[in-house]
């Protein structure tokens, strides 16, 4: 089977999704039609194989992480935390950056880059309007903390969900291997960051001094208890060896019946596209799988290997993390999947966890590839502050370099590869 | 350049509505309170369209604007206090 016009469809995929000529979603329909339809044409696949293909596991933990994310973001915990712990270090600039940026990584690792990054963004324009600081360097160096925070957990981003799930990790076992690089990573990247912008951190608290912080402090502890459930959940399953996807469900329909909110409204927040395109996505790939047509790249890895497990997880972190640079990250993840089953390796957890440093770290080296910077800068811009797109990359590529660099020295030690 | 343009304008767009949501929540979590208001495009300004979409990020208008709210409350303050004490 000649592989070559379902290699074609795939890409023809990924330049409207980078083009963003359409929504990701419809990008990922079409082609998902065109290769099903040249596979069911071919009489390699029929049409109930090619729904099969769809991860059901994967869509139901999303959306049950995606439902107790938009009920927690709207219980406003994150948002008193946040404000709390800023008012405190408000007149200390290198401080703030500190806890911007720590607070920034945390909030996404538990709610989603984009809820993270508006939250942190908000605080800072609202105080940076106030005159109490100049919010540019805090408010990039924390779009870029957001890219890492989520590295570290099965639920902190799509592309870990997709990952850990084809590996079956439980939720302990994906933070036991990558926790403890994420943690590593905050201190490597605030320590750029703050070498970056030493010269401009200006933070007065001028006139700003934060009033009493209203919010319903009913609100604030359902939001503590939903997301403290769902973590609870996800590491019983993880010891009780039920899925994932059960124990996020459960705590949605918890927090669903729980929080008050109006339910419709709440599913009318989901992030659909990234559901839909996930689903229209794993079917590109299973067809990709069924006519091996990414067999080509695993045998060039496994052939640059030689052999060596520690070389073989140093070109999935490298080739992914400079494909993320490029391309959205759930692509990168998606793609590298079925190559790193491939790979003839008894023991994957060294390479698993490479694809997902690789597929979550190459995000902020440049602008088009990374919706948190671009969302950031457009922020920025409409409250009246000027930034050049392009002098993100200033900072956002050597933290990428960094990044990777450190993740590959945590891969070999952890893993005992060398 | 103008593609990079094109694409911050695009993906801030997709976000923008739940980032000033997120901006009044804030700014009603540090004790000032928003209210939303949408205002129509006045009859016979037609015309004037883009000059009237670019009114809310124009800060010389916002400073009007809140110039324009604090003397409304105010009267309205004084018309509610006047009534409350006649005498």
């Amino acid at each position: 089977m000649d592989p070559t016009k379902y290699l074609l469809g795939y890409l023809l995929v990924v330049l409207l999704a980078v083009s963003e000529a359409f929504p990701m979603s419809l990008s990922a329909m079409v082609g998902a039609a065109l290769l099903v339809a040249f596979g069911v044409s071919d009489g390699v696949l029929s049409f109930s194989e090619a729904l099969s293909f769809i991860d059901l596991e994967l869509l139901a933990l999303l959306v049950g992480v995606m439902i107790v994310v938009e009920v927690v973001d709207r219980c406003g915990t994150f948002r008193y935390l946040a404000l709390k712990v800023v008012r405190r270090v408000l007149k200390r600039p290198v401080l703030l950056l500190v806890v911007a940026g720590l607070m920034s990584a945390l909030t996404s690792l538990l709610l989603s880059d984009e809820a993270a990054l508006l939250l942190i963004v908000a605080i800072l324009l609202s105080l940076g309007k106030a005159g109490a600081l100049d919010p540019v360097p805090f408010a990039v160096s924390s779009a870029i903390m957001v890219n890492l925070g989520g590295t570290g957990t099965l639920v902190g981003s799509v592309p870990n969900m997709a990952i850990g799930i084809r590996a079956g990790f439980s939720f302990a076992e994906f933070a036991s291997y990558l926790l403890p690089c994420e943690f590593a990573l905050y201190g490597v990247t605030l320590a750029l960051l703050y070498l970056y912008y030493r010269g401009k951190l200006q933070s007065s608290g001028g006139e700003a001094e934060l009033e009493e912080i209203e919010v319903s402090r009913v609100d604030v502890a359902k939001g503590a208890f939903l997301l403290s459930l769902m973590l609870s959940l996800l590491i019983a399953a993880g010891i009780a060896d039920f899925p994932a996807s059960a124990a996020a469900l459960a705590s949605a329909v918890v927090a669903l019946a729980l929080a008050g909110f109006d339910t419709l409204e709440v599913f009318q927040r989901l992030d659909w596209d990234t559901v839909f395109f996930t689903a229209a996505f794993t079917v590109i790939i299973g067809v990709l799988e069924r006519v091996e047509a990414l067999k080509g790249l695993a045998l060039w890895l496994q052939g640059a290997a030689g052999g060596s497990l520690a070389l073989a997880s140093l070109l999935v972190l490298l080739v992914s993390g400079a494909a993320s640079l490029l391309l959205p990250n759930l692509i990168v993840a998606l793609s590298f999947i079925p190559v790193v089953e491939a790979l003839p390796f008894a023991d994957k957890r060294a390479l698993w966890s490479a694809l997902v440093l690789g597929a979550n770290l190459g995000g902020v080296g440049l602008p088009v590839s990374s919706f948190v910077i671009v969302m950031t800068i457009g922020a920025l811009r409409r409250e009246g502050y000027e930034i050049d797109p392009w002098a993100v990359t200033r900072v956002g590529i050597p933290v990428t370099a960094a990044w990777l660099g450190f993740s590959a020295i945590y891969l070999l030690t952890r893993f005992g590869l060398i | 350049m103008a593609r990079m343009e094109e694409l911050v304008e695009k993906r801030f767009k997709s976000v923008e509505g739940k980032y000033q949501l997120e901006r009044e929540l804030v700014s009603e979590a540090l004790g000032k309170p928003c209210i939303i208001l949408h205002v129509q495009l006045p009859e016979g300004c037609e015309e004037y369209r883009e000059l009237f979409e670019e009114l809310p990020h124009d800060e010389e208008f916002m400073a009007e604007l809140q110039e324009f709210i604090r003397e409304v409350l105010r009267r309205r303050a004084g018309k509610l206090e006047r009534r409350e004490n006649p005498s």
